[in-house]
């Protein structure tokens, strides 16, 4: 499956074919140009039916942001289901080439399809938790906290990139109570809003209603 | 009291007509004559046995005779003839007692129908509907966190009302309904009298996908059950295109 029909099937089907991207000599094979652009414009197509899912104006996308998100996606996908790569080949195909974290836009775009992140390094865990490809995730998901929302154990984030954002930043205080993550409550406008959305009524997120009980009986 | 009766070949009971439907248990005993006159029946026979004797004595003012040869007639508690018997025309019972079929039983009909209505209430009830219009729903839905949408369902008229159901519901300003099986009471008032909603659906006759909404006036709109739509930002952005 190309890089096309891998973007078409994660977005529509949530489920995936993928085939090995290493050639004989072990070396990663990139996408031909008319892949790349024919995957940028069917994702563009993709994100105007997700938009009006989200609250207020989303930020532009960003082709950079759109296309590399996408493709750490299939590759780690790949990865997943073919176990024979060697990690360094792993590291370098994940770890390089990292658009820097500027904007909302960027985060954003990434976010695209990196939103799947999450279930991503769910599976990878229950194949090995030693498994390199864990370790390349879970530095993804650092580096991208608004599409990693209830990754465990992933420590502080940096959510400064889109946080004045409100479209972003109420999609991020809504996957936070749907994961359930106590963990990105630490940023005050997050706890606020995490607050304002559950009200009165905690049964809506039991988890987060007692974890926010108790941060108030702290405060 | 002893029937002489018994002891005789003929007898004849005399009693009144207004009970003829005794008459109607001895109607296949063989050889009985009857005869209506001046308000008495008359009924005679040859032989009396002890089981005859028996339902002839459960007519009410019934007089029992022995019948002589000569036509005198002597009451079976007496011994001297007190009177004759009448000369007729005598009919066999079997002929003069017609048969009817007992009238037919229909189903009872309902001259009355009890009417539905809404009448208030002092009951508290959980509010799980909202009625409100198109510009108030679509300004809370686009700007609400997604766990609040995704409990609710909604639907939109022509007229830019919107009906939504599911809770918690929001603050917002409008009609508040508690909605049960498909009915959608205001808030404050009750049916009466109270059948339950399985009842009232049938007596409004609702078909299953079928939904009702009652004014305050007690009258009522039928929305089809396909008329709502899962609540998202998404649906209501594209609603309000339309």
């Amino acid at each position: 499956m190309t890089i096309v029909k891998f973007v078409e099937s994660l977005i529509f089907d949530g489920r995936v074919r993928v085939s090995t991207i290493v050639d004989a000599k072990g070396k990663i094979q990139s996408p031909s140009p008319a892949e790349i652009a024919e995957t940028l414009t069917r994702l563009r197509r993709y994100e105007e039916l997700y938009r009006p899912e989200l609250l207020g104006n989303p930020p532009g996308l960003l082709d950079d942001g759109l296309y590399w998100g996408a493709l750490m996606t299939y590759r780690a996908c790949s990865f997943l289901a073919h176990r024979d790569v060697d990690s360094k080949t792993i590291v370098d195909s994940l770890q390089k080439t990292v658009p820097p974290v500027v904007s909302p836009a960027v985060c954003y775009s990434v976010d695209f399809t990196c939103r799947f992140l999450p279930d991503l390094i769910r599976l990878a865990k229950a194949v090995s938790v030693e498994d390199p490809l864990v370790g390349c995730l879970l530095t993804l998901a650092r580096q991208w906290p608004l599409s990693s929302v209830g990754v465990p154990d992933l420590g502080g984030v940096d959510i400064s990139a889109f946080v004045r954002d409100d479209c972003l930043l109420a999609l991020y205080v809504d996957r936070v109570i749907a994961s359930g993550d106590a963990s990105r409550l630490d940023h005050p406008l997050v706890l606020s809003r995490v607050r304002t959305a559950i009200g009165l009524h905690s049964e809506l997120a039991p988890g987060l209603a007692q974890v926010l009980a108790s941060i108030s009986e702290s405060e | 009291m002893t029937m002489h009766a018994n002891h005789t070949s003929n007898w004849a009971v005399c009693f009144p007509a207004a009970y003829a439907e005794y008459l109607g248990q001895l109607r296949l005993v063989p050889g009985l004559k009857v005869l209506v006159q001046d308000g008495l029946i008359w009924l005679r026979g040859h032989a009396l046995d002890q089981e005859l004797g028996l339902t002839l004595r459960k007519i009410p003012d019934s007089v029992t005779y022995s019948v002589h040869t000569s036509g005198k007639l002597t009451r079976d508690d007496e011994t001297v003839p007190s009177a004759e018997i009448p000369e007729g025309p005598w009919q066999l019972l079997w002929d003069w007692h017609e048969l009817k079929l007992p009238r037919a039983g229909f189903a009872a009909r309902l001259d009355q129908p009890v009417v539905l209505r809404l009448v208030r209430s002092s009951l508290t009830t959980p509010i799980n509907a909202l009625r409100t219009t198109w510009k108030i729903w679509q300004q809370y839905v686009i700007s609400a966190p997604q766990i609040r949408i995704d409990r609710f369902a909604f639907a939109m008229s022509e007229r830019s009302e919107v009906l939504v159901r599911g809770t918690p519901l929001p603050p917002l300003p409008g009609r508040s309904y508690f909605e049960s099986n498909g009915l959608f009471l205001p808030v404050g008032w009750r049916l009466d009298p109270d059948v339950g909603t399985a009842v009232a659906r049938q007596v409004m006759k609702l078909d299953p996908e079928t939904l009702a909404i009652f004014s305050d006036e007690g009258t009522f709109e039928r929305i089809p059950q396909s008329s709502f739509v899962r609540a998202s930002r998404a649906a209501v952005r594209a609603s309000h295109e339309r």
